[in-house]
């Protein structure tokens, strides 16, 4: 084919294609995860792929909460994730002793409370034995202060600490303590403490009911935390320390119960769905045009033969074979898709093959033959021209079953564990009951994001089919 | 060739494939395995030279203790059968999955509280093929007619509509609209058990019990129908519409045969056995979509057994369970087969005979 | 009154770039015991004319205008119920390529058979096996064939099966469309001389459609020459054969070999078919032919009798 004969048909193509209008839907979802796959670190964090099983790196955000979004379509509006930084710092020297105190204001308007309250902070601590201790009150906005905790911070290395203030023992007996000086006593004793929410003592009017999650009643106003950081050696530094509030909603697709953020996870699983699914497809496309047109052209006893091969291999169960072989081999990304490629090209090798005897009949092969042509010369300059249309929809269709096979052996909790998969997120849901207690936003996205992927393929396929398929009639 | 050679020839192919695969299974399981199960032999020594008795005697005589973890090795080894080379381990392996002689479970029990691994499987078999064979009796009449009718209104809404849904649930991870199906209709809802066969406890009462399997079921099998349903009716409407365009079907209208008898009569049960090829890889690669849904829905069937032995690295649950699928799939394909030959003449009544 | 009376008749496949014109005012007659052989290059629109006289166009085909009268009954228009129950199969039957796909793979020969029968005429399941039966021994085959699955059946039994169809019901008009085109040589003679016999036998009245002169020459009294769409030249077969007049009709002749003529070389037609969905002005055949003088790619020409019987549509036998 000359380079002008080429340009001609590919614009003769595009001119087809434009008017098929499934295939320019389909080309654009696709468009769509190309483009999260390839800028996947200026999207999501950079690391969160590597991270995804590194539990304390998402320590920071709150557990099992839905997308920020969704307080527009609720009545009742829901904390967001905020980090406060210290609105005044004062230090101050005693002796040996050095007081850090930090003042954090928290304008709480909402009719839902945090999930968690969190300390962050950076301590450089020269003697392990003499670790900083922190106190924290608050005074809310009716006027009522509460020591909340007065407890020790880490006392080796230096960097940032994170203290789950909300998870500390001392910090529930205090507001229970709080608590059951506005309680109806009857109901304070019968109340079963593991089911007594701390944070919503701390954001709740002081009056009976506080205690219940159907008495609360939110008080909204300004809440001023001031926590103190004594240290007990001067050559200790105290720095950036960040109280943060851990919202009801997070972020575009909210977090699962490790508080991981779902959208970093969803942004990152595209690449290897992507991967997957275009490799394995291109790979499976080619063994199976080479086999079937090799069969094809040497006919006879060496086709019978490879056609029995390939039936065999077409007639092995896939899953249950991938499965022993991910559970012993834990394969990483590249294995898997040689793996899922190895037991799937005997469908294309069928129509290939079917294709290239009808070729070799052609007057034209047999002209060629007659002239003395070399095997290679006909295949390639002969038969895989003609073939080479139906290769490009093969190629296409086929990338959906990919997908979903990956997404299969992920969600079975085998394949690549090095980096996030959509399957693996929804794998985790599994684990975790998410569709049984209704946390769709962890469920949904991943799943929806498996089938816009396969079906932007689907139409691609189609649409290509239709448009090359009636020059295939033309053999 | 006549239907009765026909069968044995895909009865014969369906059990060397099965062979093959068995195999297969067994020598990656092997290659793994020995590695993990040495380690293991190692470990048990040392616990046992830990043996207060024995170390009093080692702590005299160093040789005594070589010999001893020598002999100890060799019989251990013996025991496993790590003494034979590899091949012949693999063989042996492969013939006692092939004679459903699968060991023993480590974590799981059957109802009757067997840890033997065929038992646990045979018992979670006839659920899963329960869940799938009535997934598939509903998605093939319901993909049928909806197919004919596209074929025969071909260009109109249904056929277009029948179309894009199509293309749409190709692509649907039947497992996850399972766990929509859950948050949607048991969570929100709360119309439908979320999983499980039976309730706890199961109703008195054959009929009881019955009804109380086909309400557990209702959620599983829409869900298989609801993803299905469109691919299948969507080969079957590509199939007759190639059909319609046969020059028989010209022939019949020709020769004044109603319109209704001549879908039915001549483009239909032409269609049969084309329709029967294609729908084999879709119905084959549902089984393992559907085994995967029966872990979302809890169902006590294989695909959940595989849930659990994969967490729990059950090794011979998961060898048993591998070989019982590879044996239910090609099962199912040899039945469809089976389906092929009666509905194809020319399998049927054999091969051209006079010119 | 002739047997058959084709009026201006026009088919088109209306596809979304416009009309296909594959039929474009054909007028023709067939009388009773008469035999009308249609010829021309394949995508001349002669097969559309065969199935448009059964009223079977595959869609996007329709009839758009004209009249066809088959022994008085006019059919175009006539609803879809009443033609299938009254006029195909009895009136007017087709003999498809058998060879081809005209006989449904999975129904045994004598179920396909018996259909009309038993769907046209309420006749018994037995009864029309009987009829079935004796049929099949009319084209020569064994009448057990009807037990026999079509590929359990050789090309020319198949084309004998399909003939037996088209005769089951006497029907006063059979088409035969390109009935020996996929069969080898020596079974196409066979299955030739067959349809001559029956002929005279049944004295049946057979549109003949092929694209090969030779083969039709040897069973058509008449000859119609199709060229895009139209009736170019139309006579008695004799006439025709060794008299053509139309420059079309000449070359394609030219185009055949004979035995008994010493061939210097073989003629072939420059240039192609033309498109139907715009057909060249004036006489469709002018920018191909070789005699075309000032009229031709303006005015259509008309029909012009030549000899009693022997029409040509050529502004050469214009008498002016």
């Amino acid at each position: 084919m000359r380079w002008e004969d080429f340009k001609a048909s590919l614009s003769d193509f595009w001119f087809e294609f434009r008017r098929e209008k499934s295939g320019i839907v389909g080309m654009v979802i696709l468009i769509f995860f190309i483009v999260l796959a390839v800028f996947a670190p200026y999207i999501a964090p950079a690391d969160a792929s590597a991270h995804w099983r590194d539990v304390p790196y998402w320590q920071n955000l709150p557990r099992a909460v839905p997308p920020a979004w969704t307080n527009v379509f609720s009545t009742k509006k829901k904390p967001p994730h905020l980090i406060l930084q210290p609105a005044s710092t004062d230090v101050r020297q005693m002796g040996q002793i050095t007081e850090n105190t930090f003042v954090f204001e928290y304008d709480f308007t909402y009719d839902d409370y945090p999930t968690d309250l969190m300390l962050l902070i950076s301590a450089n601590v020269t003697d392990p034995a003499k670790p900083p201790t922190l106190v924290l009150t608050v005074t809310r906005p009716d006027g009522t202060t509460v020591d909340l905790v007065s407890t020790k911070l880490a006392g080796s290395g230096v960097g940032e600490q994170r203290l789950l203030i909300s998870s500390l023992k001392d910090f529930k007996a205090r507001l229970v303590g709080f608590a059951r000086e506005y309680e109806n006593p009857e109901v304070a004793s019968t109340l079963e403490y593991q089911l007594i929410d701390p944070m919503r003592i701390l954001f709740s009017e002081a009056k009976e009911g506080i205690m219940t999650a159907k008495g609360a009643v939110p008080l909204k106003g300004k809440y001023v935390f001031t926590a103190k950081v004594y240290t007990f050696n001067p050559a200790d530094e105290i720095s950036e320390p960040k109280l943060v509030m851990a919202g009801k909603v997070y972020g575009l697709l909210g977090t699962d119960t490790l508080r991981r953020d779902l959208f970093s996870g969803l942004v990152w699983g595209t690449r290897v769905s992507l991967a997957v699914g275009i490799v394995s497809s291109v790979l499976t496309t080619l063994i199976g045009v080479v086999y079937g047109v090799a069969s094809a052209y040497f006919g006879g006893w060496t086709d019978e033969a490879m056609q029995r091969v390939a039936e065999i291999v077409a007639s092995i169960p896939v899953l249950p074979l991938l499965i022993i072989i991910f559970e012993f081999y834990k394969p990483t990304i590249w294995p898997v898709i040689i793996l899922m490629t190895l037991f799937s090209w005997p469908g294309t090798n069928k129509v290939v093959r079917s294709m290239g005897f009808q070729l070799k009949e052609m007057q034209y092969v047999e002209a060629a033959r007659a002239l003395g042509a070399g095997g290679r010369w006909i295949i390639l300059r002969h038969m895989m021209p003609q073939i080479l249309p139906y290769v490009f929809a093969s190629i296409a269709l086929g990338v959906p079953g990919y997908v979903l096979l990956e997404a299969g052996l992920s969600f079975l909790g085998l394949g690549d564990v090095s980096r996030v998969t959509w399957g693996q997120i929804l794998h985790d849901a599994q684990g975790s009951a998410a569709a049984l207690n209704g946390m769709w936003w962890w469920v949904v996205p991943p799943g929806l994001a498996i089938a816009m992927l396969g079906l932007s393929f689907a139409l691609l396929g189609s649409a290509l089919n239709k448009i090359l398929s009636p020059k295939m009639r033309t053999l | 060739m006549g239907y009765g050679r026909y069968i044995v020839v895909r009865v014969l192919n369906a059990l060397l494939v099965l062979v093959i695969a068995v195999f297969l299974v067994s020598l990656i399981f092997s290659s793994v395995a020995d590695r993990e199960l040495r380690a293991q032999i190692e470990e048990q020594i040392a616990a046992q030279m830990k043996n207060p008795e024995l170390l009093k005697i080692f702590s005299v005589n160093k040789t005594a203790r070589d010999i001893w973890y020598q002999t100890q090795k060799e019989i251990l080894y013996k025991r496993y059968g790590l003494d034979k080379p590899l091949l012949q381990r693999v063989m042996s392996r492969a013939i006692d999955q092939l004679k459903l002689d699968m060991g023993k479970s480590h974590t799981l029990r059957s109802a009757t509280g067997s840890s033997d691994v065929s038992r646990i499987i045979l018992e979670a078999l006839p659920r899963t093929i329960l869940l799938f064979t009535t997934a598939t009796i509903i998605v093939t009449i319901i993909g049928l007619i909806l197919g004919l009718k596209a074929a025969q209104r071909a260009g109109s809404m249904l056929d277009k509509s029948l179309s894009i849904f199509a293309l749409i649930t190709y692509s649907f991870p039947m497992w996850w609209v399972g766990m929509l199906a859950i948050i949607v209709f048991s969570y929100y809802l709360d119309l439908l058990p979320s999983g499980g066969m039976t309730s706890i406890p199961p109703p008195e009462g054959t009929l009881e019990r019955v009804a109380d399997i086909i309400y557990h079921m209702i959620l599983p099998v829409s869900t298989a129908v609801l993803v299905s349903f469109g691919g299948w009716a969507y080969t079957a409407r590509s199939v007759v519409l190639s059909q319609f365009q046969e020059d028989y079907v010209m022939a019949a209208r020709a020769k004044g045969v109603p319109e209704r008898k001549v879908l039915y009569k001549h483009v239909l049960r032409a269609a049969a056995p084309p329709i029967v090829t294609m729908m084999v890889f879709g119905l084959l690669g549902s089984l393992g979509g559907a085994m995967i849904s029966e872990i979302v829905f809890n169902w006590p069937g294989m695909g959940r057994l595989y849930w659990i032995a994969l967490q729990e690295h059950d090794v011979p649950v998961l060898l048993g369970n591998t070989t019982f699928s590879i044996i239910l799939y090609l099962a199912s394909l040899v039945i469809m087969d089976l389906i092929y030959g009666l509905l194809d003449p020319r399998v049927k009544v054999g091969a051209q005979v006079a010119v | 009154m002739p047997l058959l009376e084709v009026r201006n008749l026009k088919a088109y496949y209306l596809t979304s770039r416009g009309p296909v014109k594959a039929v474009d005012n054909v007028s023709f007659d067939l009388e009773r015991g008469e035999s009308l052989g249609l010829a021309g290059e394949s995508g001349c629109g002669k097969s559309t004319l065969g199935f448009a006289l059964i009223n079977l166009l595959p869609p996007p085909g329709k009839i758009v205008d004209g009249s066809i009268k088959i022994d008085g009954i006019e059919v175009v228009g006539k609803p879809d119920e009443e033609l299938r129950r009254e006029v195909r199969w009895k009136k007017i039957s087709m003999i498809f390529q058998g060879a081809m796909n005209a006989l449904n793979p999975v129904l045994t020969i004598g179920d396909q058979l018996s259909e009309p029968l038993i769907y046209h005429q309420g006749v018994s399941k037995e009864e029309a096996t009987e009829r079935v039966k004796e049929h099949l021994e009319l084209v020569g085959l064994d009448p057990d064939i009807y037990k026999r699955y079509p590929h359990e059946l050789s090309g020319g039994m198949k084309q004998r099966a399909v003939i037996a169809m088209a005769l089951l019901e006497h029907p006063d008009v059979i088409i035969a469309d390109e009935p020996t085109t996929a069969l080898d040589v020596i079974v196409q003679a066979q299955i030739l001389n067959l349809l001559k016999s029956l002929k005279k036998k049944l004295n049946l009245s057979i549109i003949f459609i092929s694209h090969d002169l030779a083969v039709i020459s040897e069973i058509a009294d008449r000859l119609a020459i199709m060229y895009a769409g139209e009736i170019v030249e139309i006579g008695p077969s004799e006439n025709l054969y060794l008299n053509p007049r139309h420059p079309y009709t000449q070359k394609l002749l030219g185009a055949i070999p004979r035995l008994k003529k010493k061939v210097e070389r073989l003629e072939f037609i420059p240039g192609a078919p033309p498109n139907l969905i715009h057909p060249p002005s004036g006489c469709r055949f002018h920018p191909r032919c070789p005699y075309r003088f000032e009229p031709c790619d303006k005015e259509e020409p008309p029909f012009i009798e030549v000899e009693p019987g022997h029409y040509v549509r050529c502004h050469l036998f214009a008498k002016r």
